[in-house]
């Protein structure tokens, strides 16, 4: 029986005054209010009694519950937005569990929905406002007026196990049948299936037909990469460094180097840009939620200290009209993806490392979504765990639905104009309570020898985690075991499904029981659906009669069912095909001449007040501050700090082992404009500018590890050529510098296609976080001055080199040559920081990156309240330039900015560092060079660097 | 012996372990006790401790109402017990999720009998969640947590999206015990991150051992990560027992 209720707010509600604001000021002055009401929906075997269930629904100081709507229908157009049937909506378990408290025991499931009024506009008007914002398609729906359910509970039809005989069939037929089922195989795989088909004698079921898909997709099996000799290249390079160090890489959810005192950091970053660019809000939870999973499911299990979110968008300022069909506007996706970061990084209790933002048009099509996710655990815990025969699989976590369908495949596949609504089903909504429960639960896991082994379950599902973590021994698993939330779910559907919020872990039997306790304590589901065997196969059956006790397997639970996949790990794991992909050699654009410079006093503050207010270089905190960066009581330096802490740190650092000083410290590179350029160029960057920052704060400097997150456009041959030269670069330097990739992704998906032949391809795209440690977290450099009279010089590798520049792009340019530091110079600059530090001399430091100087300047001085005196001269003549805008703008690399007091900074200057001038008391910025005198307030300098990015984010 | 708090847990609580952590640097034993397998299951009860923390994080993932659910089981699973912690006089802090938990429990402001709440903590001014530094001043007030700290001003971070505390009826304000900003309280943003009236951060029950508030003392208890002001806070409540 289903009874229903109506809630709204008896004054004010901020919601709805919030929405109403938002709407106005985007032009729709017509509206004159919004009322938002809360529909309840709850199915009991008895009605529901109104005054039993009030407390739960209703706060009595501030809200009314009634039973029918307390809206006027003739005020203004009503709809009414709800989760789809089919998924099941977040808060469910809790509204049970609150009814039971209340003494209504009999409550089985509840819906939540909302109903929007607009006042002041027409219902044409008003639906254009909530089709656009106010519901995701992908899983809610417009409930209809007097729409009437017998049940709440999700309903869907299931089938039986299908065969799907590839025999016989011609290659555009195959082709036809990968198109159709969505399965995204080429030709070449497509045959090598035909293949295996002949070879077993029998056709391939449809679960063993969407498994190969899934494990042979670009995304889980790195075809591309592969083809190229990319991921060997890169593995090859740490294994030559052989970093006494790094207790993993590579091979794992996440790579691992040793801290202190028995502990080691873990380290992963994870791109999630497909759904991304079709539903950001899911997307982007599911971003956060799959990295973390990454470190839960890394060695035996550790813990998340800190995660980043790392965007890459188009142009905000676009009209609707200009943005082509099957692309979402830049500026819903920004603001979409900051409210679904802050939705999930913020109930998971994991602090905000680094919330970046950047633009270029090339992301317009298809964004960059990437997250990071550093982790704890004791070194001992580290290596990667192996099933042995007999070991129990347990699925732990939230129940499984038909939400994030071909995920993996179709986030190999380019996006076109019609993905957004072909694929809908691989885009789903997180929920960060049931992965926060498991958080808590898998330290404890593990600290009780519980865990053999521990996976996520990402993309591919339970296929490619039973399967990769089977892959050695053999693995059985009974689909009929899994929980579903979506009734009637056939086989195969279960089998890949991609609903979060849930990891595989494998068990010891002997530690079965003790297992389960400790998922009860902590109130995670889990269930035992299958063991770990030794006969090399991937055996999965659906068999509903197997006893389906979830804490226990029956002792012949292996025999009977019906077979939905029967096969031998080694075609899975080895036997795709891999695409023949044609190289070609980059050709390098001739040099061209640089701009003339700004000429009067007046255009050189425009030009400064256009590189800070840039979006790349601006004030990002409207977005950044929306994520809490202090939970878990350890983070010493967040994404923000300074006197009024607005200003942005360049590295995070954090104390994670309780009650003691030693020191985490990360740092992030990210560039969209140096691929334009030169992908090889933007590589080296990349890596010099993550090392830099974090020699700059103190870390130890034979103690850095890096993690690479790669984003290209389809492959084309050019595309493999630029792919080619950065990997190289990446490997090339990490053992230039001993600093060993030990994680990454790749995703070369980022190509969006639209009618009429239009193709945008994202810049070749390449960021590093690079992480550290130090002994003592005292000890650490940042970026503020310290004290007004001490002295500023600029030490490491210059270059009057504007390509690439954020300044060249407020020209509308991008140049075509990049700063090319040369390793030893950036070496030794790193090792002069290291004495001065030892020997106390620095007040203050921070690495020149986008922006130049000049942004380094108004940082440092909006972090300490001072101001500087700087005779930019030496610095244009040792760089051999006559041009002021190369030594204000000029991104170069591996630079630092140092500050010390005047008696230190003789010795500083005497190893080649350039005196630029001092720190003073005043809130101004005085530049002088030749006869050009410029006096920066920074009030100013404020209001154009705080506005840009707050008027598009909001 | 050392006093020992219970650190009160639910599915969705996040700061449970800096806040047992930073209660042992206050001379502490503390023990995380969960709601449902220790409390609810029979296994502990309440006034089992001398202090009790109800920490912050989202329980129950805040849903319908942050703290909501978690208070129903307080008042309606746990009545016996919470009654008796009231009347033994065993001081409750309760900060951020826990502040709105204690609220919905109508433990705080607590003038009306446990379960009716009188007041609510609203969403922020601002629509969205803020995570920032504020600056917090201490008043005269009866609360245990804030003895002997009057007249200081404290720094520590606050992070939540619901901060906003608005309080029906009466209330005496000298159950005020920190106020944002200044020492009258200010109520411009960002100083004040909810826009609570009367730059109102956290309130004690008229016993003066029962306090809320927004901001987090336990995400400040060791100067490398900005401030130890916060240490001073669960020092005086460990005092208080």
């Amino acid at each position: 029986m289903i009874s229903t209720f109506y809630l709204m707010r008896k004054t004010d509600d901020p919601e709805a005054a919030a929405l109403l604001g938002r709407l106005r000021s985007d032009g729709m002055e017509a509206l004159r209010d919004i009322r938002i009401e809360r529909v309840f929906r709850i199915e009991s075997k008895t009605a529901c009694p109104m005054d039993g269930i009030a407390p739960l629904l209703a706060n009595p100081v501030s809200e009314i519950l009634t039973r029918t709507s307390q809206l006027d229908e003739s005020a203004g157009p009503v709809f009414e937005v709800g989760y789809q049937r089919a998924v099941t909506d977040p808060e469910v378990e809790s509204i049970v569990r609150g009814a039971a408290a209340l003494g209504i025991s009999d409550v089985e499931w509840a819906r939540i929905a909302h109903r929007y009024q607009f006042v002041g506009i027409s219902g044409k008007r008003a639906e254009e406002i909530v089709r656009h914002g106010l519901y995701n398609p992908q899983v809610q729906v417009l409930i209809h007026p007097g729409e009437r359910w017998t049940t709440l509970k999700p309903r869907g039809e299931s089938g039986p196990v299908e065969s799907v005989p590839l025999g016989g069939l011609s290659p555009n037929a195959l082709a036809a049948l990968s198109e159709e089922r969505r399965l995204f195989l080429d030709g070449d795989q497509m045959s090598a299936l035909k293949k295996i088909e002949l070879e077993i004698g029998r056709p391939l079921t449809d679960a063993e037909l969407e498994m190969f898909a899934q494990t042979w997709s670009d995304h889980c099996f790195h075809t591309t990469w592969k083809s190229l000799g990319l991921l060997k290249m890169l593995q090859d390079a740490t294994l030559r460094i052989g970093h006494p160090l790094v207790l993993s890489s590579f091979e794992d959810n996440a790579g691992v180097m040793a801290f202190y005192e028995g502990w080691a950091l873990t380290l992963k970053g994870e791109t999630h840009n497909s759904p991304t660019a079709v539903s950001p809000y899911g997307g982007i939870m599911t971003k956060h939620g799959g990295v973390i999973r990454d470190t839960l499911g890394c060695g035996r299990g550790a813990w998340p200290i800190g995660g980043s979110t790392v965007m890459g968008l188009g142009d905000p300022h676009l009209t609707w009209e200009e943005i082509p069909p099957g692309a979402l506007h830049p500026g819903t996706i920004l603001v979409e993806s900051v409210r679904g970061t802050a939705d999930y990084c913020n109930p998971m209790g994991i602090p905000m490392m680094f919330p970046v933002y950047r633009f270029h048009p090339g992301y317009m099509g298809k964004c960059l979504a990437l997250g990071h996710s550093v982790g704890l655990i004791p070194a001992k815990h580290a290596p990667k765990g192996r099933p042995l025969p007999g070991d129990l699989a347990i699925l732990l976590g939230g129940p499984t639905g038909r939400d994030g369908l071909h995920g993996a495949t179709v986030s190999s596949g380019s996006m076109t104009h019609d993905t957004a609504t072909v694929d809908a089903a691989h885009v789903q909504i997180g929920h960060p309570i049931e992965e926060r429960k498991f958080m808590e639960a898998v330290p404890v896991l593990r600290d009780r020898n519980c865990v053999r082994a521990i996976t996520d379950l990402g993309a591919g599902g339970l296929s490619s985690a039973a399967g990769e973590m089977g892959a050695d021994t053999g693995v059985w698993i009974n689909l009929a075991r899994v929980p579903l939330k979506t009734e009637g779910m056939r086989p195969w559907e279960i089998w890949i499904s991609e609903s979060q919020e849930r990891m595989l872990l494998c068990t010891p039997p002997d530690k079965v029981s003790e297992s389960l306790e400790i998922l009860d304590r902590h109130e995670v589901p889990a269930v035992i659906v299958g063991r770990f065997t030794d006969d090399g196969r991937c055996r999965v059956v659906f068999h509903p009669a197997d006893g389906l006790d979830p804490r226990s397997l029956p002792p012949h639970a292996e025999d009977g069912g019906q077979r939905v996949v029967d096969l031998a790990m080694d075609p899975l794991r080895r036997g795709c095909p891999l695409p023949r992909i044609r190289v070609e050699k980059r050709e390098r654009k001739p040099e061209s001449a640089p701009p003339p410079g700004p000429g009067d006093p007046g255009d050189w503050k425009a030009a400064v007040l256009r590189v800070l207010g840039h979006l790349n270089v601006c004030d990002q905190s409207a977005a950044g501050m929306q994520f809490d960066a202090t939970v878990q009581g350890a983070t010493a330096v967040g994404p923000y700090g300074g006197k009024d802490g607005r200003m942005p740190n360049d590295v995070w650092a954090a104390t994670p082992i309780p009650g003691k000083p030693h020191a985490a410290v990360a740092s992030l590179a990210f560039n969209p404009f140096y691929g334009d350029i030169d992908p090889a160029g933007l590589a080296t960057l990349m890596i010099v500018e993550s090392m830099t920052k974090l020699a700059v704060a103190g870390v130890e400097l034979d103690g850095i590890v890096l993690c690479d997150n790669f984003y290209t456009p389809r492959v084309t041959p050019g595309v493999a050529g630029a792919l080619t030269e950065m990997v190289k670069t990446c490997a090339d330097l990490s053992v230039r510098f001993g600093a060993p990739f030990i994680s990454g992704k790749d995703s070369s998906s980022g190509t969006f296609t639209g009618p009429d032949g239009l193709r945008i391809d994202v810049p070749p795209t390449l960021a590093v976080m690079a992480l550290g440690r130090m002994p003592d977290i005292r000890r650490i450099i940042t970026k503020p001055w310290r004290t007004p009279g001490n002295r500023l010089a600029l030490a490491g590798p210059l270059s009057a080199e504007l390509g690439g520049s954020v300044y060249l792009d407020t020209l509308g340019l991008r140049g075509n040559r990049l700063p090319d530091p040369d390793p030893d110079h950036v070496e030794a600059a790193w090792k002069h920081l290291r004495d001065w530090q030892e020997n106390g001399w620095i007040g203050s430091a921070s690495a020149v990156a986008e922006g130049g100087l000049i942004r380094r300047l108004f940082e440092a001085a909006l972090g300490s309240g001072f101001g500087c005196r700087i005779d930019l001269d030496p610095l244009l003549k040792r760089m051999g330039t006559d041009r002021p805008e190369a030594g204000l703008f000029a991104e170069m690399t591996g630079a630092v900015l140092v500050e010390a007091a005047p008696d230190h900074m003789d010795a500083i200057i005497r190893t080649g560092a350039i005196p630029l001038g001092d720190v003073t008391a005043s809130e101004t910025l005085e530049i002088k060079t030749g006869n050009l005198k410029l006096e920066l307030g920074m009030a100013e300098l404020i209001r154009a660097w705080e506005r840009p990015f707050r008027e598009v984010a909001r | 012996m050392k006093p020992r708090v219970y650190v009160l847990y639910s599915p969705g609580t996040n700061c449970h372990l800096e806040t047992a952590g930073a209660f042992r640097l206050a001379g502490a034993e503390a023990e995380i006790c969960h709601l449902t397998d220790d409390l609810i299951a029979g296994r502990r009860r309440m006034t089992g401790c001398d202090l009790l923390a109800v920490p912050g994080g989202f329980s129950f993932g805040d849903h319908l109402a942050a703290g909501r659910i978690f208070a129903l089981d307080l008042v309606h699973r746990l009545r016996d017990q919470l009654l008796e912690v009231k009347e033994k006089g065993i001081p409750v802090i309760g900060i951020c999720n826990g502040f709105q938990i204690l609220v919905n429990a109508g433990l705080l402001p607590g003038t009306a009998p446990v379960g009716e709440p009188t007041a609510i903590v609203d969403r922020n001014n601002s629509a969205v969640f803020e995570s920032r530094w504020v600056t917090l001043s201490v008043q005269e007030s009866p609360c245990v947590w804030t003895r002997g700290l009057a007249g200081r001003m404290l720094r520590m971070p606050v992070a939540h999206g619901e901060g906003r505390l608005l309080i029906h009826g009466e209330f005496d304000e000298n159950r005020t015990a920190v106020r944002y900003g200044t020492m009258e309280g200010t109520e411009s943003y960002p100083e004040n991150p909810n826009g609570s009236p009367g730059g109102r951060a956290g309130i004690c029950d008229p016993s003066g051992r029962i306090f809320g508030l927004m901001p987090h003392p336990e995400r400040a208890v060791y100067p490398w990560h900005g401030s130890a002001d916060g240490l001073e806070i669960l020092k005086a409540g460990v005092k208080a027992v």
